[in-house]
Parts: C-alpha cells; structure tokens; sequence
C-alpha cells in the first residue's frame, strides 16, 4: 500500500523500493546463498571464540 | 498395452509442449486483462491516477475490452514463441514463456497506478516474474495440468464477458425506459448541440469574413441567436457542468466537485419527467461518465466507439501510444470521434424507440486542437493541402505563438476554420435527418459550445488559459418552429449557464425552482428590453499544469463579469478592464485609467457579493499539492445568492 497510498512527490522514493525489491527477487538464490554463507561464518566464529573458555 | 509403454504414453501427454504454451498465453492473458480492467476502474473510482493516465478514463464495459485485448497480445506473443521453438527444448520453451507472460501480466499491474517511474516497473515486474518461474519449475506438471483444465473456462469468460456486460447495459437500459412516465402532452423534445470549442466570432452568423457556417447561419435566421454569449468557463469539464446544472463553478467547485450531486442535472429532472435521456460525446477527456456527466441520462455513449479508442484505454494501448506517437509523427487523438458518428450514434439511439420523447445532449469535438478535420474542410480555406495539426494536445509544456512562425499560426486558423465548416455541414444533415423522420418540428434546438478559442491573442493558443472574450464568448441559438420566433438578434450579455431555466421554461415547468433563473425566453419575450438582466459571470480556477507560470491561471483563480459595455477580469496578478463594445479583441487594458479605475472598484463589489471567498479554495484537483495564495480584495463574506 506504500506504494500506491501517497501523492506524486512518493514516486521517487516507492520507485527505489520497487527496484531494489525486484532485484532483490531476482537474485534471490544467490542473496540467500550469500546470506547463509555470512551466517555461516559468523555463527562458526562465535563457536570458536567460546571453546577456549570451555 | 505393457505397464511400461502406458507410463511413456502418461509421460509423453504430461511432457510440456508448444500447445502449453498457447494455453499458458490464453490463461494469463485473460487473468491479466480481468485484473486490469478492475484496478483501471478502481484507481480512476480512488482519483488516484495522474492526469496523464487519468485523462484516458474508463467504463464498465472496459472489463471486456482489456480482456479480449490482452488475451488477443499475449496469444500473439505466445504465437511468436512457438515460432522460436526449434531454437528451445520444449521445456525451456514453456518456462520462459511463463516467465515473459507472467512479466507482461506484472508489467501492466503495476503501470496502472502510474506511480511507480517506468524502469522500476520494469525490474519489479521482471523480479516477480522470477519468482513464478522457480514456483513453476518446483510444480510443473501439476501447473501445466491446471492450466489444460481451466482454459475452457478462462476461454468462455473471453467470449460471455462482451455479451454478458453489452447486454446486460442494453437490458438495463430498456427496463429504465420502460418505466419511464408519461411526458405532458404538448412537450417537445430537446436536443442540445454543443460545438466544443467553437468561438463565436469565426461563424459567418456572428460577422465572420469567412462562410465557415452556412447551415447555422440557415438555423439562426430561422430562431434566436444571442450576439454575446458566454460561458461559465473555457474549458470544458465546469463549462459542462454549469450547462447540465444551471450552477456557477463558485457554487459547486473547480472541477471535480460536480460529480458529488449537490445539484440535479437537466438530464435527471427530464427523466423524472419521462424523458429519454442521451449524451453523445466525442469530447472522451471530460464530458464523459468518469466525471459524474453520466447522471441522469439513459444511455451515455462517449468512449469505445471505434476499435483504436478501445485499444487505447487498455494498458497496453497506452504505453503502444506513449511511446510510438513521436516515431511515428502521430499527434492526434487516438480513435477521435467525428461529427459523422456522434450524428449516428444519436439517430441510432432516436430510432430504437420512435415515439418516445427525448432529451439529447451532443458534443461535437471536430474544432478541438489538433485541427485536422476530414479534407476537403481541412484545406477549404488554406493555400496548403494539409494545414494545421501542429498545435495539439499532447506538447508539454504546452505551446505558446512563440513557438509558432505568423505562416504556422495562420495556417492553424485556417484548419480550425476548416473543422468549423466541417462540423456545420454535419448539423445541416443533422437537421435532414430530423426532418425525413418528422421530428424537426417538435423539437427544440439549442446550439452552443462550452468555451472560444485563442490563436495567438494576448500571446496564448487554445483555451483554458484565460478568460478573455476569444475563450468565454459562445454562440448561441435556440431553434423551435413556431414557438421560438424567426430572425431574432439579441445583444444583450448573457450566460449559456441559463440554459437548463430556460428548457424547462419552454416546457411551460418555470414554476420548478430546480434551476436558478431567469429563462433567457424572457429576452427574446421582450425583445431583449428587461432590466435587471444578471451579468454574466465566467470562472477559472488555478492548474497544475503549467510549470513555467506562463498563462493567467498561473497566478491563481481568475473571475470576470460581464457588463453591457464593460469586461472585469480579476486575478492574484491584479485586474483588467476591457471596453469590449469599443474593442472586442481586448487589447486596451482600461484598467489603470481614472474611468477605469472607478469602474474596477464597482464591478470588484458587485463580483465580490456574488462569489465571495471561493477563490481561495479553487484550484482544478491534479499533480499539484501547492496552496492557492489569498487574493487581495476578497474578504471572508458569505456568498449571497446570485439573482439570475
């Protein structure tokens, strides 16, 4: 509704949402892959940091 | 047949084929162009939609014409792909195919709103085209099994929704006019000709060099002509409406405040009456039902009339003419609406139910910018073959006679003469057409238009720009053999907005007080002596829509009053005064002279007591959020009402 609730002066702002969100659904595979990989590496970072205190 | 061989036969009907992806066109076209026509009708409900998607409006019967149009794209579209299909395996063929149907299905969604800028419709509906492909791949078989089934349905939806929606209107029609009641015997029918943009001052009947009107002159000649006429505005949409409800803009608002039925139209008090009640507009911009002028008629017919004007209220229609109109050197408006079809649309309406009394309401467009009316009009009074065409609709921003060489600028006249003589002929077989079906001589005529026309006075083109004599002054005749006398010439300033008064005077119904007075019968009573005659008062409210501040409205609302000798113009710029007897081309501005100057202060009081505050608050509803500045000299004050 954002983008269809407002006067003119919107369009600038919903037409960047509107472009990010489609590549964002384009490149979906490849967001997530990339966004699992950073996940990855924090949470193995983590578990590292707090082995030697066990 | 073996267990094996049944499982390939199974495999082999499931496997994805071009037929898919015909079906896969047919389903989403149809899905498509129903969704379409509900957001196009529902955005244009919400006043949601700029101007430019906007002035395109739309129609019930617009559910069936985007449905059979995308559905006629996309089967096109999915014809050229199975003409790929040696270049594809059958099932990239199929997905991609969904990927581009899903994407065009997308593309016209999110279009609609027309707020969103082009390249982000783009990628968003690319994107969401994505997303259906993946969704596709995980589920094609079930997808694709679907889709077999449904088409069926999806295909009869294409064929019953034109029958269904056609003839559901045409029933709907036929039932009210059933129940009509009875017309007082005696009444006549009332037929109201309104020559959009036709200035009255380039008719051979008002003094024209030119013979661009030999029919009207006819016409005049044979009843009452008004010398000086004038609108309630120069542009169409308040112009219409003042004429439909006997009301100033200051009373019922800028532009679309019509709609709101604060008061009734003369087509909704002639149907209470037992009228059959019909427009006729080629004017699709603004006398159309998408602005409230459908109320209290029968049968509305302004848009759809050809398959080009239906094309180009689909989505797709109007991005195809958004884009290729400079390519390919196309100015004018798509599927615009002759004098000849408005003439055939009405006498068709007139002989589906002969014997039934009627009010007709026409708008002949031919005189609207661009002027290029049918040849041999169009060259009938230029040296060249093809004058006019280069003021149009479509320039932004729009033109001004700087932009035009004097040869261009006289060139135009000379076309919009052409389209003048054009639209003349067709009232001349108008009145033939009446006549061989002996309806002439009980019908009341009345021809006029809703505003003038500007060729390079006071450095402006077109009209709604101002309200100068050459975009307020109107023709108007009121023909009705043997009731409305022959050869009378009234001089007398008047409004055309006394219009709907004067019908139902003529009806012998004065005594209804629905309209404000007076009847302009009275003047042709009295052989145009009665004192006390109102002034005329014409409006112009500020618009959006010229950025660079060039034209009178510009600087906010504009109001004029005509006097018998005088025109007040009074604006945020400050006041002009006009000796129009002495100079009807207004090019002395009296304004500042001490007889002036006593003058402006008389007409500013009596303009003031009419229409009070509403200055402050009339700005036409568009792309514009900006405040109207107040205007000096008008003061808080009620409103008293006019006495017309």
């Amino acid at each position: 509704m954002l983008l269809y609730g407002g006067p003119d002066q919107i369009i600038p702002l919903a037409s960047a949402l509107s472009t990010l969100s489609g590549l964002a659904l384009i490149f979906w595979g490849k967001i997530m892959q990339a966004a699992h990989k950073i996940a990855d590496r924090f949470l193995a970072r983590i578990a590292k940091q707090k082995k030697p205190q066990g | 047949m073996t267990k094996a061989t049944q499982q390939t036969d199974r495999k082999s009907k499931s496997a994805p084929s071009a037929r898919d992806v015909l079906a896969l066109a047919a389903w989403l076209g149809v899905v498509t162009g129903l969704v379409e026509a509900d957001l196009l009708l529902a955005f244009q409900r919400l006043h949601w939609q700029p101007f430019s998607i906007a002035q395109w409006s739309v129609s019930l019967e617009i559910v069936w014409i985007a449905i059979v149009f995308d559905l006629l794209l996309f089967v096109a579209v999915g014809v050229t792909l199975v003409g790929l299909r040696h270049w594809f395996p059958p099932l990239m063929l199929v997905r991609w195919s969904l990927f581009l149907f899903v994407w065009l299905a997308c593309f016209d969604w999110l279009a609609i709103s027309g707020r969103l800028h082009a390249s982000a419709v783009l990628i968003l509906a690319a994107g969401l085209a994505s997303v259906a492909m993946r969704w596709f791949s995980r589920r094609e078989p079930s997808i694709l099994r679907f889709v077999r089934r449904s088409l069926p349905w999806a295909v009869s939806t294409a064929l019953l929704a034109p029958v269904g929606i056609e003839g559901g209107l045409r029933l709907k029609e036929r039932i009210a006019t059933a129940q009509l009641s009875a017309v007082p015997p005696g009444s006549p029918n009332i037929l109201v000709i309104v020559v959009d943009t036709l200035r009255a001052d380039h008719l051979s009947a008002y003094g024209y060099a030119r013979a661009t009107s030999p029919n009207l002159d006819r016409i005049a000649r044979q009843g009452v002509l008004f010398e000086n006429a004038y609108a309630a505005s120069s542009w169409t949409l308040p112009s219409h409406a003042s004429l439909l409800t006997g009301r100033y803009q200051y009373e019922y608002g800028p532009a679309g405040d019509y709609n709101d039925g604060r008061y009734p139209s003369l087509a909704q008090v002639l149907r209470a009456d037992g009228y059959r009640t019909g427009a006729f507009s080629a004017n699709t911009l603004f006398f159309c039902r998408a602005f409230g002028f459908g109320r209290g008629f029968l049968h509305f017919e302004d848009y759809y009339s050809s398959w080009t004007d239906m094309a180009s209220r689909t989505l797709y229609g109007r991005k195809f003419i958004q884009y290729s109109r400079v390519p390919l050197g196309f100015n004018d408006f798509p599927g615009r609406k002759k004098a000849s079809e408005v003439n055939r649309e009405f006498l068709r309406w007139v002989d589906r139910a002969p014997g039934k009394h009627f009010f007709a309401f026409l708008n002949y467009f031919d005189g609207h910018r661009p002027y290029t009316p049918p040849q041999p009009y169009r060259s009938r009074f230029a040296n060249s073959k093809n004058p006019g065409g280069i003021i149009n609709e479509f320039t932004f921003p729009p033109q001004t006679p700087r932009d035009l060489t004097p040869q261009q600028l006289q060139s135009e006249r000379d076309a919009y003469d052409g389209a003048v003589a054009y639209v003349d002929a067709h009232i001349g077989e108008l009145f033939s057409d009446l006549e061989a079906r002996g309806l002439a001589g009980n019908t009341l005529i009345v021809i006029t238009s809703d505003h003038g026309e500007e060729f390079g006075d006071h450095g402006l083109l077109s009209h709604g720009n101002s309200l100068y004599r050459q975009e307020v002054q109107v023709p108007l005749i009121f023909w009705w053999p043997g009731k409305v006398p022959a050869g009378v010439r009234l001089g007398s300033p008047v409004t055309n907005v006394g219009l709907p008064a004067t019908i139902m005077d003529a009806l012998a119904r004065s005594g209804q007080s629905t309209f404000p007075g007076p009847s302009l019968a009275q003047l042709w009573e009295t052989s145009g002596t009665a004192s006390d005659w109102p002034e005329p008062l014409a409006e112009l409210a500020r618009m959006p829509y010229d950025p660079l501040n060039r034209r009178p409205f510009a600087h906010g609302g504009i109001k004029s009053l005509i006097t018998p000798r005088w025109q007040y113009i009074k604006n945020e710029k400050g006041e002009e005064l006009y000796d129009w007897q002495q100079d009807p081309e207004e090019l002395h501005n009296l304004a500042a002279t001490p007889e002036g100057q006593t003058v402006d202060r008389d007409l500013l009081v009596r303009l003031r007591r009419i229409v009070g505050n509403s200055f402050r608050r009339e700005e036409v509803r568009g792309q514009s959020q900006m405040k109207e500045p107040s205007l000096p000299g008008f003061s808080r004050t009620t409103a008293s009402q006019q006495v017309r």
